[in-house]
């Protein structure tokens, strides 16, 4: 690894680390209230009271960042999570059984990715009620394509591999083969996929909740803190919109470069130097 | 590669067929029965009898596959229904938005393309140099940037402060007019997945230009700026389009965002109108037509990948999947 | 005295981070007008960085140091860009090892003559085209127009071999470079292929330069002989002289290796009636879809034959001749549609019967340490009381291992050692039948003379019987008592090692007259009978 890259990676933890630790002990660290609406102080620029500013509610547009983030990670984490459940169970019975159901499976798979993921999450909050939670399931819903994808690829290749053959050989059984030999070498995959999957679901939440189908308003997250700023942005208040955007970019920066990190410690040693010796 | 059209023709049928029954299941799926969907209100006002007589006429009685298969023709034949909120054909309101969301979506191509293809076989020759490091930052940040954000951002900058662009609509005169207005959101809706595009083709690159075949053709003594154009860029090239195939979907789906904040009149803005209408026939034309358009795009991409690559068009007769 | 085409002198090169790790050190050699001089060496030994170092092409972060290279009296290191572009285009031919690998596997065959020519020549599109074809055919491709317009992945690996050396060979070179051009190569193929090279070095007095590990391929070959170690030549003579008199240690030991696998091993007494596995009239076919139809390809057909308690029995084939699969059979790795395999040994078929594949690396889960790999077998055959690791020092020992490498992953080893941690691993179910598929295909000559003499070892000792599946009839001659041979999916001889060098079956004597020399004066002896025979055809 290149010193420069270490050093970088250090400071992306350390970034992720106290956002981590900002946003859970948000209620000691503000004196504010991010739901408590205060007309006398709308549309304040940043000052010494306001770091950040007041929106036009005037609600501290800081601590509102702070709650927010707890539901923006909240959602992104446990989005993750539900994708990467149903993609690589998915994937791995797709994979793993070959033939016909493999076939029939990979069709839907098609069909389900070639709708465009925003119309599908439309698609799908038409018919559950704007809530947290459906915000998590909308998301998880429509992202584990490319991860069932990607682990059936694997694990359909992996089964050609010699080594799969050789185990046979000495006696493994199906489900032997797939705890000891598929499971463990798709586990690479499956982690860095988990990684991209919290910044997808972080985006994805940011942009769902601005189009106004996501986290209902009274509740912050970083993604309708800017729902209505557009409006307001185009009269003079950036800082309205300044800020959750800088916050979501950097996390989502931050997690993305550290799973392509990942990715690269993860390739075998073997294929980094280039082939057998 | 009459055999690979054919088989690739089939399978991307297949996929619509699917599609098009998941469709028809959501469609089922939706809140109130089609009988509602179509009298809204006034159906709890009739009688029983009537309230029957429509569920028999709409064919509700007949098994699933019948209705789905009616509804699947009447698709094809054009028969997409009525827009709740406004009544118009739906047929015609798509006519009407489509036409933008085209223009749009091309001219984000051409920034993706250029820049794409300069930085990315640039950054891919010259491998940890500055420009490579510098690229890569901006790669990721463009990655990470939400693209509503974004233009947001933008809009601050080009129309509030400096004032030179506009932030909404299609222009109307002349085509310096309609310049101004496409080059915000075509310039956000493209640069939203460039990075994916240069790292793909970086990387390609920099693998392709270290293979043995390379160092056979210096060793014939062929020019390096042959080798390059000849061999190495289309080699790389191979996964570069197969990637613009999957993206598709990706960009029409970053232009309903971008089109919403532009009040860029389009499907984009369209569908996201008819959901928070709960207008269903609209939405849902729009959801079939782009994944029609996606499947489409993609079986486009594959042949020309099988076009350029006599490889591709093997590895798939033998069917072993992709 | 000759002139000499090329001379190496004092050639050193090194890592570019670290100028302290030498790759060679002081190599100098000469070519001589005409003369074909072979290096020699094992793998790491330095012999293919000194031939790209001939074209001033090393791979990147390896840089040359010191020293001179010098082509018809002109230093090749100082030449300018367009200088050396028309030296390795026109002066040099290039053969590779890798046959696919060597092509733009997106540009047909044509499109690289075309390249080729319109770079360095002003002909035009047609008569590059006749040249070509010319030149194919020189390379006795049949079908010559067909190879011309077809893809690289199209054609067989022995039919790259060829179309390579007909590129290399296009414009004339003065010298042509060949590295390990027939190592992946059928050995009928490989003496076809050595056979061109030397006759277009007679007919157009080029001279070549032959980097091999094969001594068998030296003697066929060479005139001169450089041989390297570690970086430095060690040893240079002709080739008469390094045979008879060799002086270096490891010139003598390589001697000696190549001798051993080129023994002919006695047959063997079989006392016990019943055998362990016989396999009845064994068919396999494969089905390939053609547009609705289903089209299919014998890969085996009616394959008898019986394998005893402690017997070692080569089964010999070219690529595509059915061997693997039936190997594939054997170990129930894939059905069969006719016939029986009946298995007669004492412990179960699974545990009984076990595997070494050609390429060791391939057949170990990467992310496993050695210690795990070998143990695998233990997992699924427990037995109480064992102790596990205990077992795998043992086997470990068998294979002459040190117990050290336990937690070594196999990527670090070398090709011999990958070859033993597989064999450790299938021995350590104590299996009665250890089927071998093609297990010298990835060593140089040194190591499969150890290989060789461990697996005779490990059948004494364990009365293991063994299947040695290879095309190479030479090593089989040396190990096995029985050998089969096998073509296009049917056994048509089964004969005794000591008795196939006398068949009269038309297709093993073809394989036997592309075995190589065992000695460079063999080469003349043959050449005289040659002679003889042709003047007897003429005669009559």
């Amino acid at each position: 690894m290149r010193g420069k890259r270490k050093w970088f990676v250090n400071v992306l933890l350390c970034y992720l680390l106290i956002l981590l630790l900002v946003t859970f002990l948000a209620p000691v660290l503000t004196p504010y209230d991010p739901l408590s609406i205060g007309l006398a102080k709308t549309l304040q620029p940043p000052s010494a009271a306001h770091l950040f500013g007041t929106d036009e509610l005037g609600r501290d547009v800081l601590t509102r960042l702070l709650y927010g983030g707890r539901i923006s990670l909240t959602v992104g984490a446990a989005a993750m999570m539900m994708a990467i459940v149903i993609g690589a169970g998915f994937g791995v019975i797709s994979g793993f059984l070959g033939g016909v159901v493999d076939r029939i499976m990979m069709r839907i798979l098609d069909a389900l990715l070639s709708i465009p993921s925003i119309l599908l999450m439309i698609g799908i909050q038409v018919l559950i009620p704007a809530s947290l939670l459906s915000v998590v399931v909308i998301i998880g819903m429509t992202s584990w394509m490319p991860i069932a994808r990607l682990i059936r690829t694997e694990i359909l290749s992996l089964k050609g591999e010699t080594f799969i053959q050789a185990s046979v050989v000495v006696g493994a059984s199906s489900s032997q083969l797939l705890t000891r030999h598929l499971l463990p070498q798709c586990l690479p995959t499956i982690i860095v996929m988990s990684i991209s999957g919290v910044s997808h679901a972080i985006l994805s939440e940011a942009t769902l909740s601005f189009l106004g189908i996501g986290i209902p308003p009274h509740e912050p997250s970083w993604g309708n803190m800017l729902m209505g700023a557009q409006s307001y942005l185009l009269s003079g208040a950036w800082w309205i919109a300044l800020f959750p955007g800088l916050l979501i970019t950097c996390t989502v920066l931050a997690v993305t470069y550290l799973g392509d990190v990942l990715q690269d410690r993860f390739a075998l040693p073997q294929l980094k130097k280039g082939g057998r010796s | 590669m009459t055999r690979y059209i054919v088989s690739r023709l089939f399978e991307a049928m297949v996929v619509l067929l699917i599609g098009s029954i998941l469709c028809f299941t959501f469609i089922r799926m939706l809140p109130g029965s089609p009988a509602a969907a179509m009298y809204g209100d006034q159906i709890q006002k009739m009688s029983q009898a009537d309230q029957v007589r429509i569920a028999e006429n709409l064919g509700l009685n007949e098994p699933l596959y019948t209705q789905y298969a009616k509804w699947f023709i009447g698709v094809l034949q054009g028969e997409w229904g009525r827009s709740y909120t406004t009544g118009e054909e739906v047929k015609i309101m798509i006519a009407h938005a489509i036409e933008p969301t085209i223009i749009l979506i091309l001219a984000s191509a051409v920034f993706t393309v250029v820049l794409s293809l300069f930085f990315g076989v640039i950054t891919g020759l010259r491998r940890y140099s500055f420009l490579d490091h510098a690229t890569t930052v901006a790669s990721f940040i463009f990655m990470s940037l939400p693209s509503f954000w974004f233009a947001l951002m933008l809009m601050l900058f080009f129309s509030v402060y400096l004032g030179v662009l506009p932030t909404a609509g299609l222009g109307q005169e002349g085509i310096g007019d309609w310049l101004k207005h496409l080059i915000m959101p075509a310039f956000v809706l493209g640069i939203s997945h460039i990075g994916y595009y240069i790292r793909i083709l970086r990387n390609h690159v920099a693998v392709t230009q270290e293979k043995e075949f390379v160092w056979a053709l210096r060793a014939r003594g062929i020019s390096e700026k042959t080798i390059l154009w000849k061999h190495i860029f289309p080699n790389a090239s191979l996964p570069y389009l197969s990637f613009m195939g999957m993206s598709l979907s990706l960009t029409i789906a970053g232009s309903v965002v971008v089109e919403t904040l532009f009040s860029w009149p389009g499907l984009g803005s369209l569908s996201l109108k008819s959901a928070l209408a709960h207008d269903y026939p609209v939405l849902m034309a729009v959801i079939l037509l782009s994944m029609s358009i996606v499947i489409l795009g993609s079986f486009v991409v594959d042949l020309i990948c099988a076009w350029i690559d006599p490889r591709m068009r093997q590895h798939l007769l033998k069917g072993e999947g992709r | 005295m000759k002139e000499h085409v090329l001379t190496v002198e004092n050639l050193s090169v090194c890592l570019q981070s670290n100028k302290e790790q030498q790759l060679l050190d002081n190599v100098a050699f000469v070519v001589p007008a005409g003369e074909i001089v072979a290096i020699i060496g094992e793998s790491g030994s330095g012999k293919s960085i000194t031939a790209k170092a001939m074209l001033n092409l090393l791979p990147k972060g390896i840089a040359i140091s010191s020293g001179k290279i010098e082509f018809l009296h002109e230093n090749v290191l100082t030449m300018s860009k367009k200088q050396q572009q028309v030296y390795r285009g026109t002066q040099v031919g290039f053969v590779f090892q890798d046959t696919y690998a060597t092509f733009d596997a997106m540009r047909t065959i044509g499109q690289h003559f075309r390249e080729l020519f319109s770079t360095h020549t002003n002909l035009s599109k047609q008569e590059v085209k006749e040249r070509a074809i010319q030149l194919l055919q020189d390379m006795q491709l049949q079908n010559a127009e067909n190879v011309y317009e077809s893809y690289p992945f199209e054609l067989s690996g022995g039919m790259r071999q060829r179309v390579q050396l007909a590129l290399a060979l296009a414009l004339d070179p003065v010298l042509l470079i060949a590295d390990e051009p027939t190592t992946a190569l059928d050995l009928r193929i490989q003496a076809d292929v050595l056979h061109l090279i030397k006759d277009w070095s007679t007919r157009t007095g080029g001279s070549v330069l032959f980097i091999t590990h094969d001594l068998g391929v030296v003697a066929e070959m060479a005139d001169y002989v450089v041989v390297m170690q570690n970086g430095t030549v060690i040893e240079t003579a002709t080739v008469m002289n390094l045979f008879d008199h060799p002086v270096h240690e490891h010139t003598k030991q390589l001697l000696h290796h190549h001798r051993e696998l080129t023994n002919i091993r006695e047959q063997l007494q079989i006392v016990e009636s019943r055998p362990l596995l016989t396999v009845e009239h064994v068919g396999k076919a494969y089905f390939k879809k053609k547009w609705f139809r289903k089209h299919s390809v014998q890969a085996v057909s009616d394959v008898s034959f019986p394998i005893h308690k402690g017997e070692i029995v080569g089964l010999i084939g070219e690529s595509g001749s059915g061997k693997s699969t039936l190997s594939r059979l054997l170990l129930q790795l894939e059905s069969y549609e006719k016939g029986k395999i009946i298995w007669h040994g004492s412990s179960p078929f699974r545990k009984g019967v076990q595997w070494v594949h050609q390429d060791p690396l391939a057949s170990f889960d990467p992310r496993w340490d050695v210690e795990k790999i070998v143990g695998e077998g233990l997992d699924y055959w427990k037995e109480n009381g064992e102790n596990k690791k205990e077992k795998i020092k043992e086997v470990l020992q068998k294979v002459g291992l040190h117990e050290h490498i336990l937690s070594v992953y196999p990527y670090e080893l070398s090709g011999g050692m990958k070859q033993r941690v597989a064999i450790a691993r299938a021995l350590l179910l104590k299996p009665e039948l250890l089927i071998l598929d093609e297990p010298f295909a990835s060593l140089d000559m040194s190591s499969q003379a150890r290989m060789l003499s461990l697996l005779q070892e490990i059948n004494k000792r364990e009365k293991t019987a063994i299947l040695f599946i290879s095309h190479d009839i030479r090593a089989a001659m040396a190990l096995c008592h029985r050998i089969l041979v096998m073509e296009k999916g049917r056994i048509v001889e089964e004969a005794h090692a000591n008795e196939l060098v006398s068949s009269i079956n038309v297709y093993t004597k073809s394989l036997l007259s592309s075995m190589l020399t065992l000695h460079p004066s063999d080469r003349l002896k043959e050449k005289s009978t040659m002679e003889e025979n042709e003047y007897a055809i003429q005669k009559n």
